[in-house]
């Protein structure tokens, strides 16, 4: 009855990004902001906006599609489909279930995760630990966000951070452990700091209320995030039996150049690390932005195939999350 | 060097600035262009550099470098 259990590893990785790239000067109006505003705070130039017909379902598929494709794996040969997403606004069915579907691994076990702006590092962790014993052997892992059905195109603490995306990576067995075990944790008393003010039912029972748009305390989640996540990240290096100086590219949450800026430091990483910053163009993607921003990483050459990642999933909960890869 | 003089080389080196410009009346925001993301950059490379925790009652009544300087070197003292 043993299952057989595998090094996991990272197989393939794939990337969606709307093809409507909005710049500044649309979001900065309904704020009141200005271009120059939003990038010395962000570093934000553009974001994706996906469009009516450019579904969670679909933008996950065709990440998890071109994933698939840069693993060399036919569908079928897919044994579990995880779904990241803090913006699905229906409850059921489950996007996994359709999407595993969709992609044609038919009989593959299906399960969406919910961990904010962490969900990649956590779902990743709950992947690789599948195959590592034996539950799966090949798993699909899609962050998918279409932030613009949950963020309020007024408010000035969202409204220009946040864009639509999928990013997707096939987990599988390898000679060799190709991802790390994951340093992970939450702080519950800062649950309010990234959150919906009240539930969807208020809205049920009065449809005047406007609906649960996302707010933020940016003040307090950078300051939390500059001060919390550079131990958690020293944490996952430790766990994975290295040093920081054995970290080649750096992979945190497309959250805010700002905060990715001040982890370089932070950590300790190396002067030449190679430090993913695809939130210019991009916008935060919450679950979704780090696979994108490995996507970029890997398409552009300003990285490669075996180099080590160290990734940093941080956000809504507040939760965070942390691991060592080796890029597929 | 007083305890004064090394808070004010921990600032003006953080800043990249001349410490002669971090004066007691110095507004940082209006004087020292810091907006309120830098002004939690600082106080965080404060906290590192000597040991202490500023709370973010505490940072928000900062309004000059006097106050700046006023606020660590009591923490420190304390």
């Amino acid at each position: 009855m043993a299952a057989r259990a595998h090094h996991p590893a990272l197989l393939g990785v794939g990337g969606y990004r709307p093809p409507r790239s909005v710049g500044n000067a649309e979001v900065a109006g309904p704020i009141g902001s200005s271009d120059e505003w939003i990038v010395s705070r962000s570093g934000i130039s553009r974001r994706g906006y996906a469009g009516p017909g450019e579904t969670l379902l679909d933008m996950a598929a065709a990440a998890a599609g071109k994933a698939l494709g840069e693993a060399g794996l036919p569908p079928d040969e897919v044994s579990l489909v995880l779904v990241t997403t803090m913006s699905n606004l229906r409850q059921a069915p489950p996007l996994a279930a359709e999407l595993a579907f969709r992609i044609g691994a038919t009989d593959a076990g299906a399960l969406d995760t919910g961990a904010g702006c962490a969900g990649f590092c956590y779902t990743l962790a709950v992947a690789a630990d599948a195959v590592r014993s034996g539950s799966a052997e090949h798993v699909v892992v899609v962050g998918v966000e279409r932030m613009t059905d949950i963020v309020d195109p007024t408010d000035r603490g969202t409204a220009f951070l946040f864009g639509d995306g999928a990013g997707a990576v096939v987990v599988g067995p390898a000679a060799e452990a190709g991802v790390g075990p994951v340093r992970w944790g939450s702080d519950g008393s800062r649950a309010a700091a990234i959150a919906q003010p009240y539930s969807w039912a208020a809205v049920r029972d009065d449809p005047s209320t406007p609906a649960p748009t996302l707010r933020m305390s940016g003040q307090e989640v950078f300051r939390w995030a500059v001060t919390a996540l550079a131990p958690v990240a020293a944490d996952a290096i430790r766990l994975a039996g290295l040093t920081p100086a054995d970290i080649d590219v750096f992979v945190p949450h497309q959250a805010n150049m700002r905060i990715t800026d001040w982890l370089v430091g932070g950590i300790g990483l190396r002067p030449d690390v190679v430090v993913a910053r695809d939130i210019a163009t991009t916008g935060n993607t919450s679950s979704a932005s780090i696979p994108l921003a490995i996507d970029r990483l890997l398409a552009s050459g300003q990285a490669r195939g075996g180099q080590r990642a160290l990734l940093l999933g941080f956000g809504s909960g507040l939760l965070y999350a942390a691991q060592v890869v080796r890029l597929p | 060097m007083t305890r004064a003089d090394e808070v004010r080389a921990a600032v003006a080196g953080h800043l990249g600035i001349e410490p002669e410009r971090l004066t007691e009346q110095a507004s940082l925001s209006q004087d020292l262009g810091l907006d309120s993301l830098a002004g939690i950059e600082l106080a965080t490379a404060l906290e590192d550099r000597f040991s202490l925790r500023i709370t973010d009652d505490e940072l928000a009544a900062v309004k000059t470098y006097g106050d700046l300087q006023r606020l660590v070197l009591r923490k420190v003292a304390a």
